[in-house]
């Protein structure tokens, strides 16, 4: 056998570019197994996860000639492959030896395949069938959801394990801090949108949201989880009311010019901020609307004629900053000539463009005063009343977003974002444009509060969280399918919810297989106060495979990589059919941190839960022994969120029953494989 | 070319065209009244009458399975079922159109269960004629003896990539001895040819991905190609139809009228009915009542011109339903002919009779019925859907 | 995706895709919110990251590649060198630097990168 740096030059036959999880099994293991050998070979994939995340067309990342057919058929399609190749070859119409390769999941295999898969057996087709045990029928929010986490909002691709992001606390109403346990991607789903007055959000059929429950005795209103596809316009979700207010942010400290530095030969003597305050945001806020910065040139601008208020404004917050006087020069501009000037606004993350920006996350944490300053300079800019509501005007989509949800912790009613295309020429908040443009609105006012005081049991009854400091309900106004998008989900400890896009929204889930272990929670195997997860012990369906005396079949790990090989090789080498069955470690679907893949299917190998062996001519060896070093399963399950619920005390016993399971299944493999 | 009387059974009549066809790879699974034709296959894979690989799957869906893997890695494939067979492998029966692959199966019809028939009647292939699947019916064994081996050609024709189901009534035409004339293996296997594969998965120089994940910018599109597969296939048939028929001396057509010239009352009608109908027409003739048959051969693609140019004149249609579509108004047969009428200023009344399911008989008096109660239908059309043969 | 979508005489029939491995056309090197580092002073050119990377992102140096001369390079021919990250696919998943014998790959926050 080749060792892997000989192996590493054997090409590619999985193209990079495919869209499977970062960190996912798979394609580890499909890349090991095509190693095994030197032939061309066909392959004949299962629908699942594989399959879909290779081919979303017109994309394929297989440089082999590859085919799908449907989810319990693997087998049978490479049969009809296998018998083509070999009446064309007894017909001379091919020459070469060609191999020929099925891959198919758990579902695919242990459960509606298995029939195709025992046919194609017993008829002894020269091929080999790759099962790629996940455990589940492994499947949220959309990738540009924003979460409230305790620096402010974040998008949900910029969390980390670890942040703390805000969640209800469901016992007693309030908004607390928990700290996001994991991070998962579930690849491409449908999403759709739910909107409220005021919120709106992006997530898959399944995800559970919180709403009111409304019964006839009005004192037992309660809250109850559904899924987005459960829900229908007028049902009340858990929306957030406003955040905590936050204090002034101190400025990380960035590299400042010098005299001497390169091309610096003149340096004027500006001091720059170091924390925020209402004059500064408002400044800010003037240039989120009007401002640009080069600095190449050293020049902060804003597009802001004289005699406007805009201008006016400027001047006075520019000296109560910078104690000194802004000159004007220009009729249409102003100017702010100072290399640091131009570094230190450059570097709070507003953006550069007028197409491009967007209020950073830190502008979230601010005191309520700083925040109100800061729409001041933006009003100032490109808003405008009429009447009670206030309208702003931008051409940066992702401006009007975060500008929407700060204007909600502020208190404020926003409408949605509402989108227009206008001519060049044509009249935009008293300026004429200067080409066609596309651009956007959204209307906003104060909220006005009900008067909680005088009518509380009324108020209540309408609005049971009227209350509650951190959280109202919102009636759904609709529900519409946006399109299908790559997902992404959080983990959160305790309280299994999360803040995102304003709405309380649940963590997600997967189904469970005959592979599925005892104990795992699955989306079909849900943990409630009745059952507590799979209730049966998994299939064993190598040894049902084994059944078939077929020459090879053996079990494997992509942790063990050259074990992995070996075996693909003396599957491939056999003349009939072969078998591996390889577990397959799923981000989602386990929930755990990415990068733990191989030391995942390492420990459900140190454990016996997932024991290396071989069946060659119905002679039974087992491959590895941990012998003394053999870890109790807790040690695995406790890696997984998906047993976290066996954690509890009142679960000990689910605990056992699998131990006691492992390990009969152990010592019965051993006697098999003649070792007592 | 020289032809030979045999008396087969229809379905030694179809085990035969396999045989004279060839083919690289059959997969099939027994269920009756198909059962006859593998067992005769069989016995020509055993004797090596044949080259074929024939893969005795577990199951209706696994044959179909292992007919896409074979068609798609380049080999020319067949296969026959019946009924619950053919609804079983439903699911891959659709793949393997929009996969475009050329596989020719032989459908024997039979009832879908329940409860459980094995006798005939239509609604095994009539229930999957939205499948994308060129459809042709036989009247007898040497009819689908002929269209088995015209399908072949059909379905390989560059420009159609379709696959064809070629169907004949279970245990009326399967099992019931008749003479035949047959051609010989030579002209056979000359009017087929070779088969070259569309991007075949052997081609292992030239890696190809089949059935990929369409999402909803790519679907709709590749599903407009199968529409216009299906549009090219009638030049194809009618040309296929047309150099097989300089070879038997038959004429072969989308629909094939039997005394039609100055029918005023015309029963349309596909399969082994037909025979039994003309029996009948023959006998009223001599009366002097004028009376003809429409027999219909190709139900997909489905003409909408031939259909109104072959009934024009004509006062008074039965369409004879062997199956029947719950809660739609009327059978499908009956659905398209009258559709076929729809923009026509003079159009004949139609009437539906759903009849013969599960096997039940239809005999010379029921015929005779119909063509008395179409003489009513000329003047008034009455009750549109009637069913004939059932106890009321 | 790139580029525009095609009508339906511009594909090919049946689904099928003709240009094997053309995912390459779609870069996942986006989706990173961490990026690896590579420290040649460790690395001995045991390829164990190449062979478990799931997204084949690690680059194979061939026997005349730069670090040839370095600890661990082989002047033998027909054996793989580490060639670096292919960033166009990496996904920032880790497991390189999770199974690297040498501790030679670090995984950093891609928001700490210029480009």
């Amino acid at each position: 056998m080749a060792n892997i740096r000989e192996l590493a030059l054997t090409g590619e036959r999985l193209a990079p570019g495919h869209r499977l999880c970062p960190g996912c099994g798979l394609s580890i293991i499909a890349r090991a197994v095509m190693r095994g050998t030197k032939d061309p070979i066909v392959v004949s994939n299962a629908t699942g996860c594989l399959e879909v995340s290779t081919t979303i067309y017109p994309y394929t990342a297989w440089n082999v000639p590859w085919i799908h057919n449907a989810f319990e058929n693997a087998a049978a399609t490479i049969s009809g492959a296998e018998a083509a190749f070999n009446v064309l070859k007894r017909k001379g119409k091919i020459t070469k030896e060609i191999k020929f390769l099925a891959f198919a999941g758990d579902g695919g295999t242990y459960d509606i395949g298995l029939q195709s898969l025992s046919g194609a057996l017993e008829r002894g087709h020269n091929f080999v069938y790759v099962c790629l045990d996940n455990e589940g029928y492994m499947n949220c929010l959309s990738l540009d959801t924003l979460i409230m986490t305790e620096k402010g909002l974040k998008r949900i691709t910029e969390i980390k394990v670890g942040e703390k992001v805000y969640a209800f606390n469901q016992k007693n109403g309030d908004l607390v801090l928990k700290k996001c346990s994991g991070i998962f991607d579930n690849g491409i789903k449908k999403v759709y949108e739910l909107n409220t007055l005021h919120h709106s959000i992006k997530a898959t059929s399944n995800h559970p949201f919180l709403i009111v429950n409304r019964s006839r005795k009005k004192k037992e209103n309660k809250l109850i989880w559904k899924k987005l596809e459960e829900l229908k316009k007028g049902d009340e979700v858990i929306v957030l009311k406003k955040s905590l207010d936050g204090k002034s942010h101190a400025f990380p400290t960035i590299k400042l010019s010098q005299k001497g530095d390169y091309k610096v030969n003149k340096i004027n003597n500006i001091k720059i901020p170091v924390k925020s305050s209402p004059e500064l945001m408002e400044f800010l806020g003037l240039y989120v609307g009007d401002g640009w910065v080069r600095e190449h040139k050293a020049e902060t601008g804003f597009a802001l004629p004289k005699n406007t208020k805009g201008r006016k404004r400027l001047k006075e917050v520019y000296k109560k900053i910078f104690r000194k006087e802004l000159a004007e020069n220009d009729a249409n501009y102003m100017y702010i000539y100072s290399v640091n000037v131009a570094k230190f606004i450059d570097s709070l993350g507003f953006g550069k463009g007028a197409k491009n920006k967007i209020i950073p996350d830190w502008v979230f944490t601010l005191p309520l005063k700083e925040k109100e300053a800061f729409l001041n300079g933006l009003m100032l800019s490109d808003g405008y009343k009429i009447g009670e509501s206030h309208r702003y005007v931008s051409a940066s989509i992702d401006l009007l977003k975060t500008l929407r949800l700060l204007l909600q912790t502020m208190n404020y009613q926003v409408g949605k974002i509402h989108q227009q295309t206008k001519k060049k020429g044509t009249y935009v908040v008293y300026r004429e444009l200067l080409e066609d443009s596309t651009y956007g609105y959204i209307c906003f006012s104060k909220k006005k509060g009900a008067d909680v005081d005088k009518y509380l049991s009324q108020t209540k009854q309408r609005d049971f969280l009227v209350d509650n400091e951190w959280f109202s309900s919102e009636k759904i106004m609709n529900i519409k399918f946006v399109k299908e998008e790559p997902t992404l989900d959080l983990r959160v400890e305790d309280e299994h919810n999360f803040v995102a896009d304003g709405i309380v929204v649940h963590n997600t889930g997967i189904q469970r297989s005959s592979s599925t272990p005892y104990g795992a929670w699955t989306n079909t195997s849900q943990v409630g106060k009745v059952h507590q997860g799979k209730e049966q012990f998994r299939k064993d369906l190598t040894a049902v495979v084994a059944g078939h005396h077929i020459p090879y079949v053996a079990q494997a790990s992509p942790h063990n990589y050259m074990d992995l090989v070996r075996k693909s090789e003396k599957a491939f080498a056999v003349k009939g059919p072969a078998f591996l069955n390889v577990l397959s470690p799923c981000v989602p679907g386990w929930k755990y941190p990415m990068q733990m893949t191989l030391k995942m299917a390492k420990m459900a190998v140190d454990t016996c839960f997932w024991p290396l062996f071989e069946v060659e001519n119905d002679e039974w060896k087992l491959n590895f022994d941990p012998g003394e070093r053999k870890k109790p399963i807790i040690e695995w399950l406790k890696m997984q969120k998906r047993f976290r619920h066996l954690m509890k005390p009142e679960n000990a016993h689910i605990i056992e029953a699998l131990q006691a399971n492992v390990d009969k299944r152990w010592v019965n493999l051993k006697k098999l494989c003649g070792k007592e | 070319m020289v032809k030979k009387r045999k008396a087969f059974t229809g379905a030694q009549c179809t085990a035969e065209a396999m045989r004279q066809i060839n083919p690289d790879v059959v997969a099939a699974y027994p269920i009756t009244p198909q059962t006859n034709i593998m067992h005769a296959f069989s016995q020509f894979v055993a004797d090596g009458d044949v080259d074929t690989e024939f893969i005795t799957v577990e199951s209706e869906h696994s044959a179909m399975s292992a007919c896409v893997g074979s068609s798609a890695a380049g080999a020319r494939t067949m296969t026959a079922t019946s009924a619950n067979g053919l609804a079983l492998m439903w699911e891959i029966v659709y793949i393997a159109a929009s996969t475009r692959l050329p596989i020719v199966m032989n459908i024997v019809n039979r009832a879908l269960s329940g409860p459980i028939n094995i006798h005939c009647d239509h609604s095994d292939s009539m229930g999957c004629r939205d499948s994308g699947w060129i459809q042709i019916y036989s009247e007898n064994g040497e009819e689908a003896y002929e269209n088995t081996i015209m399908a072949m050609r059909i379905a390989e024709h560059t420009d159609v990539l379709l696959p064809v189901m070629v169907c004949q009534d279970g245990f009326i035409t399967s099992h019931c001895v008749e003479t035949v004339e047959l051609l010989d293996d030579e002209t056979v296997k000359n009017f087929i040819g070779e088969y070259v594969g569309h991007y075949p998965l052997l081609d292992v120089d030239k890696p190809v991905t089949y059935g990929p994940l369409d999402l909803f910018d790519y679907y709709f599109e590749h599903k407009r190609q199968q529409v216009d597969a299906m549009q090219n296939s009638v030049k194809v048939i009618r040309e296929v139809f047309d150099e097989f028929g300089k070879i038997t001396g038959k004429h072969y057509d989308f629909f094939e009228g039997y005394r039609l010239e100055d029918a005023e009352k015309v029963i349309v009608c596909a399969n082994s009915s037909a025979g039994t109908i003309r029996v009948v027409i023959d006998e009223l003739r001599e009366q002097g009542q004028k009376v003809g048959l429409l027999k219909m051969r190709v139900f997909r693609p489905w003409l909408n011109d031939m259909v109104v140019e072959k009934l024009r004149g004509v006062k008074a249609v039965a369409v004879l339903d062997r199956s029947d579509s719950f809660g739609a108004f009327g059978g499908p047969l009956f659905s398209e002919i009258r559709s076929s009428f729809h923009e026509e200023t003079e159009k004949p009344n139609i009437i539906d009779y759903i009849y013969g399911l599960g096997g039940r008989e239809l005999d010379i008096a029921q015929i005779k019925k119909v063509f008395a109660e179409l003489e009513e239908v000329k003047t008034n059309v009455g009750e549109r859907v009637r069913y004939l043969g059932v106890r009321e | 995706m790139s580029g525009k979508l095609k009508n339906w005489k511009e594909i090919p029939i049946g689904g099928k895709i003709l240009e094997a491995g053309n995912s390459k056309e779609y870069k996942t090197g986006d989706w990173r919110t961490f990026r690896p580092l590579h420290n040649p002073e460790k690395c001995t050119n045991c390829m164990i990251c190449w062979m478990i990377c799931p997204d084949s992102a690690i680059k194979v140096g061939g026997v005349d590649c730069p670090a040839k001369g370095q600890k661990g390079v082989s002047d033998k021919p027909n054996l793989g060198n580490f060639g670096g990250f292919d960033l166009d696919y990496c996904k920032g998943c880790g497991v390189c630097a999770e199974e690297c014998p040498f501790k030679a790959i670090e995984m950093k926050e891609e928001k700490e990168f210029k480009d």
